[in-house]
């Protein structure tokens, strides 16, 4: 104990000497992160109707140390061809990680989608290289069941539920069970509400090489319950699967995203199928140009047939970064909807604002 | 105590380059001249000094409401340790000298650019080594200089030559919690402060000068000294400006 002394002294008077505790000369981690984006487009058609969207977000995140964090995403938009307003809660998760070379991540609360490539890396305006995101996400599919609800291919769905995700240098592997089905769409604070179904969601890839993964998942569960058609005494289940792959490298970035939805109806099980492939080219420092196409494929069903339909979406976008923070985009976007005979063209400008605050 | 006046300010840049052209800028560079510009009178001075940062630095870290399929391999670093190496002391409202360029290195790795903060000179070249085993895309979008390096993999590099005076943000396109400063000055009188804070601007002309510190969130902060011939000044700052 005596020995200690002069050590505790010699610390006393170096901790009176120093002019500033060690932590006020280093940088530490925020324990709060804050980034906003808003973004306004608008898109003439050719009958020269007008078409505003708006959107605002915010990602929150705040550290709880021991590698916890919360994680809140609110958002509000004004949806451009419905001009429906609405906010929103998509994310509210308590998530832990331990990174490691097998890095394992649990998520549990109000999830992003554990499905789907689109989810993954479109959502956010800024993230977007097109100004539309994939129709997927939001078109509803012909109907399936007369007088039933008509569901997503595969939808930006925000569920409730429990996610882990491991991974090594070269792969990936996750599990999730949610309280959603990626069929259809379903809004913390938006009416009307699915009800809902308990889906279980496995998906896994490879990276071969840094700059190019190849992934695929399968959701199963339930997506209608007994009794929301005449013809519908049971729920029905669908099974998901998709196979997904993104390649960059130096100024090229693709993404293509395949799905197969198999879907239990009154009639058997109907197959829907989409795909999408987008490409970003980073022309200079401010310039870039952006194309993605998508098409569905799925049947309308009556009473008495069946027939398959398809949507086709083209879209390209040329966008120039006034800073960091601000992008303007042009772009054209050729529709063919479920259908229809022929292409609707949409004309679009965008400005897209983002930043990191903390 | 040498220090006779200290203000508080953002500025446009180190150098902000000139934008003004013919008579004009001949009238400034006069009026410079016979006003604060550093005038060179015999043998030159030094400024010496310590740099001390009052208040708590925080640094970004990851975040994401999807943080991707895979999860990293390590916590991002912070580097270096001593926050006092993201300050750069310069001489302010020196004239442009022929400066020798630089080579200069600013690392990816863990997910952090190291160090984040560099002084070169204009002609300089700056390395963006990637250490880390997945993609990084350096860009800037910043008035004096704007660049993209595209996407390479670990082991490889890219380099951009700075040809104008002033402060270039740089960030990575993949990875938003990343960001660097490259100061760039077209004169020598410049020093990044060791761990402990001290530096020294060697061969300063004699006279009043203005020696600001920068730092990326705290600003510029200036003091005035009087430079004398073979002596050595001392400018200390505190950073921020302390209130009153």
């Amino acid at each position: 104990m005596k020995r200690s002394r002069p050590v505790v002294l010699l610390a006393l008077a170096f901790a009176s000497v120093a002019p500033l505790a060690a932590s006020a000369q280093e940088a530490r981690p925020s324990r709060v992160a804050i980034d906003t984006a808003a973004a306004v487009d608008d898109s003439v058609d050719a009958n020269g109707r007008h078409l505003t969207g708006l959107w605002v977000d915010a990602v929150v995140s705040v550290g709880l140390g021991k590698g916890f964090e919360a994680v809140a995403w609110p958002i509000a938009q004004r949806v451009a061809n419905t001009g429906v307003r609405s906010a929103d809660l998509w994310i509210a998760t308590l998530r832990y990680e331990r990174p490691g070379p097998i890095g394992v991540r649990v998520d549990g609360g109000l999830l992003g989608s554990p499905v789907g490539l689109a989810n993954l890396s479109v959502r956010r305006p800024h993230l977007n290289p097109t100004i539309a995101q994939p129709a997927a996400l939001f078109t509803a599919l012909p109907a399936l069941e007369p007088g039933g609800p008509r569901p997503n291919l595969l939808g930006a769905i925000y569920p409730f539920g429990g996610q882990v995700s491991v991974s090594g240098t070269r792969w990936d592997a996750r599990a999730a069970v949610i309280d959603t089905s990626p069929l259809r769409r379903r809004g913390i604070f938006v009416d009307p509400k699915p009800p809902r179904f308990a889906n279980l969601v496995l998906g896994g890839g490879v990276t071969p090489f840094v700059g190019f993964r190849v992934g695929a998942s399968m959701t199963r569960g339930g997506w209608m319950r007994a009794g929301e058609s005449s013809t519908t005494p049971t729920t029905r289940n669908a099974t998901i699967v998709t196979v997904e792959s993104e390649l960059s490298f130096a100024y090229s970035k693709f993404a293509g995203e395949w799905v197969r939805d198999a879907i239990e109806t009154s009639s058997g099980t109907r197959v829907a199928t989409g795909w999408f492939v987008q490409g970003q080219q980073t022309l200079a420092p401010r310039w870039f140009v952006a194309g993605r196409v998508e098409r569905l494929e799925s049947p309308l069903v009556s009473l008495a047939s069946s027939q398959a339909q398809r949507m086709t979406t083209v879209e390209e976008t040329l966008g120039y970064r006034v800073t960091q923070d601000l992008t303007v985009r042009a772009g054209h976007r050729a529709r063919r909807g479920f259908g229809r005979p022929d292409y609707g063209h949409q004309f679009s400008m965008s400005l897209v604002w983002w930043k990191r605050w903390i | 105590m040498p220090l006779l006046d200290m203000t508080l300010g953002r500025s446009r840049g180190p150098l902000a380059p000139p934008r003004l052209v013919g008579p004009v800028v001949a009238l400034v560079a006069g009026l410079a001249l016979l006003t604060e510009g550093p005038v060179a009178q015999g043998q030159p001075g030094s400024v010496v000094g310590r740099v001390e940062i009052g208040v708590p630095i925080s640094a970004r870290r990851p975040s994401g409401a999807y943080p991707g399929r895979a999860v990293a391999a390590a916590a991002p670093a912070l580097a270096p340790v001593s926050e006092l190496r993201h300050v750069v002391i310069y001489l302010r409202n020196a004239r442009p000298q022929a400066v020798a360029p630089m080579h200069v290195a600013i690392r990816q790795h863990h997910e952090t650019f190291s160090p984040r903060v560099v002084a070169v000179t204009v002609g300089s070249e700056v390395e963006f080594p990637n250490d880390d085993p997945f993609y990084h895309n350096v860009f800037s979008l910043s008035r004096a200089k704007n660049f993209n390096l595209g996407r390479y993999p670990r082991g490889d590099t890219r380099s951009v030559r700075f040809d104008r005076p002033g402060i270039v943000k740089v960030f990575c396109e993949i990875h938003s919690h990343m960001s660097a400063t490259v100061m760039v000055l077209d004169h020598p009188w410049f020093a990044v402060p060791n761990d402990n804070g001290r530096f020294e601007l060697p061969s300063v002309p004699t006279g009043e000068q203005s020696i600001t510190a920068w730092h990326e969130r705290l600003g510029d902060t200036t003091v005035r000294v009087r430079v004398d011939s073979g002596q050595s000044a001392t400018a200390d700052f505190v950073l921020p400006v302390p209130a009153r």
